[in-house]
C-alpha cells in the first residue's frame, strides 16, 4: 500500500509524519505546479471548484509516481467538498487507474463510519500506535504554524528585506524533518532565538489585514499566488484564523470546541443566522472580528463557483460599512493571472494606506 | 526657478501613453501610441517622439499599466503603481469632489469609488472582457466602421434595440440577428452601448453605492454613445475629462511627483537616449525545483539589468552580467 493525499499547505508534512510513524509507505504529490493544473483541469468537470481540480491533478501526479491509495477527507453539508472524493474516485477509475480511496468522513456525520474506515485502513496493530503518532504530528503542526505566524509578523517589520522569508523556508524544512519530540523542541527554540535577533525597523506600525474565505484557497500558497508573502512584501502584517489545526479542532474535535464554534456563530448572528456550508458563516464572522478589532482591511479568497463564499461575499459590504472596514474579494481559478491578482492586492493596500494618510 | 518636468507612462494592452506634466501638474504634452504587442518598442517610439519636442531635464518618471514592471526596469522609473491608484489620483487631481470613476480601457474595466478625494472601494472585471475597448474595436471592424464613428452613430438612434450584453460572443450573435431582422444600424449600435453599460454596472457596481459626480475615463470614453448610455442608466451627468485617454499616465506622473517630493533623490530615468539603445528580453523555465518558475531577464545593450518571475529570488539578485540558458 502506497498512500497519497492532496497537497494543501502543511497537510503533506502532517500526513507524512503520521503515516511514517505508523510504518505506512507514502508517495507525496509534487508541490502544485503547471502540470498539476493542466492534469486537474483536463479531467475534472469544468465548473467544479478549483480545489477539486488541484486534488485530481495531485492524485494523477502521485499515481504516475507509484501511489495506489488515496487518503482524503469527506464532508457533509451544502458544499461540494462532500462530493469530492466520490467523484474523484469515479474519474480516476474511468481513466483506468486501480486506485483505492480511504475517505474519512468527519465524525459529525456519525462517529462509527469514521472509526470503522480508519480501522479497516490501518489494522489493529497500527491503530494502537495511532495516538502517539497523532500527538507527535499535532506538536509538529503547532510548530509549523507558529513559524508561519511569527514570520508574517516579522516580514513587514524587518530592516532588510528577505531575512524573514529565508528564516521561514529554513525552519519549515527543519521542522518538517524533525523526527523526535526532542528535536522539534530544539527547532522551535532556535527559531525563536533567530527570529528575535533579526534587525527590525523601530516603531514601524504596519497595516494589519485579515485573510479569510474558502480554506483551501486561503491556505495553499501555490494556488493563491502566495498571497501572504505578496502582502508581506507590501509591508502588510497578515493575520488569519483559518489554519489546518483550526480545521481539525472544528471538524474532528468538535466536542472539545463547542465554545469556539458557538462564538463564531454569534459573531455572524447579526448578518447571517444559519449555516450556509463550507466557511461561509465563518467568513462573515471573521469580518465582524476584523471590524471590532480595528483591522485595516480584510481580503476574502474563494474559488470560482464557491457557493458558501458567494453568500458571504454578498453580505460583506454591509459588514464593511458598519465597521468602516475595507473588504476585497479575490475569486481565483485556473484562469486567474498573477498580474491581475497583484494589481488588485496592490491597489487595495494603496487604498487603505492613502486613506490612513489622509485621515492622519 | 528650476522648472520641473514630470513624465508619466501607462503601458496598456492596447495603447501606450506618455504624458509630460509641469511642476503644477498641468499637462504639457501627450503621446498616444498603439502597443501592438510590443511594449518596449512602443515606449521607445514614444520617448523618441518626445526627444524632438524640446523637453528640459526630467525631475521624475512614474509608470503604470499592465506592462509596468517590464518597462520600469527598462527605462528606470522612480515610481511603479497599479492602474487603479493611478486613475483615482488623476481623476481627483482634475475633479477633487469626484465620487465615482468609471474607467474602460482596452481589455479591462474598473469602477473606483471615491470619498473626500480618497479611493474607498474598487472593482475590476474578473472573468469576462465583454464591454471593453477590444470588443468595440472588433465590432466596429465587423461593421466596417472606424471605431471612432461608433459613438456618433449611436446618437442617431431613434429606438435602441436590446442586445444581450453579458458575453461578447453572444452579443455579437445577437447583433447579427438584429441586423438580419432589419433593425437600423444606429439602433443596433445604441443598443450595444446600453448593453455594455448595463454589463459594466451589473458586474462591477453590484452592491456598491454609486454617487455623483461621475467621471468616465479610459480610451472608450471617446465613444459618446457609451457616455450617453451611462447618463441614461445612472440618471445623472457623466463628466469625460479633457485628457480622458491618458489619465492613467497623468496619475503615474502625479504619483512620481508626490514620491520624489517626499524623499528627494535624483531620478532613475535613463534618459531619452533609450530610444536608440537595444533593449531585449530572454526567458527560461527554471529547473532548480519543482515550481518550474518562468524567469524573464531584461538586457540593455547586451547587459542583463534585471530578472524576475522566480519565487525564490535566485535570479532576482543576479543583476550583473548573467549568463542565460
Amino acid at each position: 500500500m502506497r498512500v497519497t493525499f492532496p497537497q494543501m499547505a502543511e497537510v503533506q508534512i502532517l500526513l507524512e509524519t503520521i503515516l511514517h510513524e505508523l510504518g505506512v509507505e507514502t508517495v507525496s504529490p509534487p508541490p502544485i505546479n503547471g502540470e498539476t493544473v493542466e492534469l486537474g483541469v483536463k479531467y475534472a468537470p469544468e465548473f467544479i471548484c478549483y480545489p477539486f481540480k488541484m486534488n485530481l491533478g495531485n492524485y494523477l501526479q502521485a499515481l504516475q509516481r507509484g501511489a495506489d491509495t488515496v487518503l482524503m477527507a469527506g464532508g457533509c453539508g451544502p458544499c461540494r467538498f462532500g462530493n469530492y472524493a466520490e467523484v474523484q474516485q469515479e474519474i480516476l477509475r474511468g481513466l483506468g487507474y486501480d486506485v483505492k480511496f480511504i475517505i474519512l468522513e468527519p465524525p459529525r456525520a456519525g462517529a462509527p463510519p469514521f472509526w470503522r474506515e480508519l480501522l479497516a485502513f490501518l489494522g489493529w496493530r497500527r491503530m494502537l500506535k495511532l495516538p502517539q503518532a497523532l500527538g507527535f504530528a499535532w506538536k509538529k503542526l503547532n510548530v509549523l504554524e507558529e513559524i508561519n505566524r511569527k514570520v508574517r509578523w516579522l516580514q513587514p517589520r524587518e530592516a532588510q528585506v528577505g531575512n524573514a522569508l529565508a528564516l521561514y523556508r529554513r525552519y519549515r524544512r527543519l521542522a518538517a524533518e524533525a523526527s523526535l519530540v526532542k528535536d522539534l523542541a530544539l527547532v522551535r527554540e532556535s527559531f525563536r532565538q533567530e527570529l528575535a535577533a533579526v534587525p527590525r525597523r523601530e516603531g514601524y506600525r504596519p497595516l494589519r489585514i485579515l485573510l479569510a474565505g474558502e480554506i483551501y484557497m486561503v491556505l495553499e500558497p501555490n494556488v493563491n499566488f502566495h498571497v501572504e508573502e505578496t502582502l508581506g512584501r507590501m509591508d502588510v502584517e497578515v493575520h488569519r484564523a483559518i489554519s489546518i489545526s483550526n480545521w481539525v479542532k472544528e471538524n474532528l474535535l468538535r466536542g472539545l470546541n463547542r465554545r469556539a464554534v458557538q462564538r463564531q456563530a454569534l459573531r455572524a448572528e447579526k448578518y447571517l443566522r444559519c449555516f450556509v456550508g463550507g466557511h461561509g458563516r465563518e467568513t462573515v464572522a471573521e469580518a465582524v472580528h476584523a471590524g471590532v478589532n480595528g483591522y485595516d482591511g480584510m481580503v476574502q479568497i474563494m474559488p470560482f463557483t464557491c457557493m458558501p463564499e458567494l453568500v458571504a461575499q454578498s453580505i460583506l459590504p454591509e459588514v464593511g460599512r458598519d465597521y468602516r472596514l475595507p473588504v476585497m474579494t479575490l475569486i481565483l481559478d485556473e484562469h486567474s493571472g498573477e498580474a491581475g491578482v497583484c494589481t488588485r492586492l496592490e491597489a487595495f493596500v494603496d487604498l487603505i494606506r492613502r486613506g490612513r494618510e489622509k485621515s492622519a | 526657478m528650476n522648472k520641473q518636468i514630470w513624465l508619466g507612462v501607462d503601458v496598456g494592452s492596447v495603447s501606450t501613453n506618455l504624458v509630460v506634466l509641469d511642476g503644477a501638474g498641468q499637462l504639457m504634452q501627450k503621446i498616444y501610441i498603439r502597443t501592438n504587442g510590443d511594449p518596449i518598442g512602443s515606449v521607445q517610439r514614444a520617448l523618441d517622439e518626445l526627444r524632438h519636442r524640446e523637453i528640459e531635464t526630467v525631475s521624475g518618471l512614474g509608470i503604470t499599466g499592465s506592462g509596468r514592471q517590464l518597462i520600469a526596469a527598462a527605462v528606470g522609473a522612480d515610481l511603479v503603481k497599479n492602474e487603479i491608484t493611478a486613475h483615482a489620483v488623476a481623476a481627483a487631481h482634475f475633479y477633487p469632489d469626484v465620487q465615482t470613476i468609471m474607467e474602460i480601457g482596452g481589455q479591462d474595466s474598473k469602477l473606483i469609488l471615491m470619498r473626500q478625494g480618497v479611493a474607498v472601494d474598487f472593482a475590476m472585471n474578473t472573468v469576462c472582457a465583454a464591454g471593453t475597448g477590444s470588443f468595440l474595436d472588433q465590432q466596429a471592424g465587423r461593421l466596417k466602421l472606424p471605431v471612432e464613428r461608433l459613438g456618433e452613430l449611436a446618437l442617431q438612434a431613434t429606438n435602441p434595440v436590446r442586445i444581450a450584453g453579458r458575453c461578447s460572443v453572444f452579443a455579437e450573435s445577437d447583433m447579427i440577428h438584429k441586423q438580419q431582422m432589419g433593425h437600423s444600424l444606429p439602433d443596433i449600435v445604441a443598443g450595444l452601448c446600453l448593453a455594455l453599460v448595463r454589463n459594466f454596472l451589473n458586474n462591477l457596481g453590484k452592491g456598491k453605492e454609486l454617487l455623483p459626480p461621475f467621471v468616465f475615463q479610459g480610451g472608450v470614453a471617446a465613444n459618446i454613445g457609451i457616455r450617453r448610455a451611462f447618463e441614461e442608466v445612472l440618471g445623472a451627468e457623466v463628466i469625460v475629462p479633457e485628457h480622458y485617454g491618458v489619465m492613467g499616465a497623468v496619475g503615474a506622473a502625479l504619483l512620481a511627483r508626490e514620491e520624489m517630493q517626499r524623499n528627494s533623490r535624483p531620478t532613475a530615468f535613463r534618459g531619452f537616449g533609450l530610444a536608440n539603445r537595444e533593449i531585449h528580453c530572454e526567458s527560461l523555465e527554471c529547473t532548480y525545483c519543482p515550481n518550474h518558475c518562468e524567469v524573464v531577464f531584461l538586457q540593455l545593450d547586451g547587459q542583463t539589468i534585471a530578472g524576475w518571475g522566480d519565487r525564490c529570488g535566485r535570479w532576482q539578485g543576479a543583476k550583473k552580467d548573467l549568463r542565460v540558458g
